[in-house]
């Protein structure tokens, strides 16, 4: 199991053009359609987990590979999916400037940009379905959006507030 | 985030916890479409079409068809290099 949280980590990292939240549905459908190692709810908390702990988004990885295998399972997704842009990152200097702006790996780039935004939706309706049971969810969904586009308040505020809003509405009074 | 992890297998448990966890996962989808809002305004353009049409196409692809997401990427990926490797030009005339 570690070694396939490995592989699967590393070629999403591979795939991971327009930064780790363009990479987003690539987790999300890997870890909860196609494998099936955590639930809809358990990756959209480790989404949140992701956007208020420091560091880039796709530490996702290792929520996930804890969930899956504990301490093994972390250790070889976060590996997985952090190997390769280390690897880049640490290329001689010339080689990635000169690889980095070649019109092949622009024009890929662009296209698979591109993808990523219509599968974030598909990642968006995936962890919408199984939380949005009601009207109190769907407006705590909607306001998260707007608060999203048009203020500057942090990630985690609005997922906290996400939480608390979800709190209440489970403690009001069934009619 | 491992702590993180592992706080959070202890008091999923908990009843009282899940109306908070279901807020918070829908609070999430409403930053994912933000997410993609914003990217969109970045990488969409309508001076080049082709980023127009691929954005749906891979939704529907990954939704309704339910292609896998890798081969998607891959495709799209392969759709830019070949057409759209040059940026087009700000004012054509």
């Amino acid at each position: 199991m570690a070694a396939d949280l490995f592989w699967r980590f590393l070629l999403i990292s591979a795939l991971a053009f327009g930064g780790g939240q363009a990479a987003l549905p690539l987790v999300e459908r890997t870890a909860v359609a196609e494998a099936g190692w955590i639930t809809s709810q358990d990756f959209s908390t480790g989404l949140a987990f992701s956007l208020i702990t420091p560091g880039p988004v796709l530490v996702l990885a290792t929520f996930i590979g804890y969930r899956v295998e504990g301490l093994a399972g972390a250790a070889a997704a976060t590996l997985g999916v952090f190997l390769l842009p280390w690897a880049l990152a640490t290329s001689v200097a010339w080689q990635l400037q000169r690889y980095s702006q070649h019109p092949w790996l622009r024009g890929f780039g662009r296209g698979a940009g591109a993808a990523a935004i219509g599968l974030l939706g598909v990642t968006a309706f995936s962890i919408a379905q199984h939380a949005v049971t009601g009207w109190g969810f769907a407006v705590i969904g909607i306001v998260a959006l707007l608060l999203a586009v048009r203020t500057r308040l942090h990630p985690s505020a609005i997922l906290l507030g996400g939480a608390v809003g979800g709190f209440a509405l489970g403690s009001l009074p069934l009619p | 985030m491992v702590f993180l992890a592992a706080g959070y297998v202890a008091v999923s448990a908990v009843p009282a916890i899940a109306p908070a966890v279901q807020g918070l996962t829908a609070a999430a989808a409403g930053l994912l479409v933000a997410t993609a809002y914003r990217l969109g305004k970045r990488s969409i353009t309508l001076r080049q079409p082709l980023t127009v049409a691929i954005a749906p196409a891979a939704l529907l692809a990954g939704a309704g068809f339910g292609v896998n997401v890798a081969l998607i990427v891959l495709a799209a990926g392969l759709l830019g290099v070949l057409f759209l490797q040059h940026t087009p030009a700000a004012n054509p005339r």
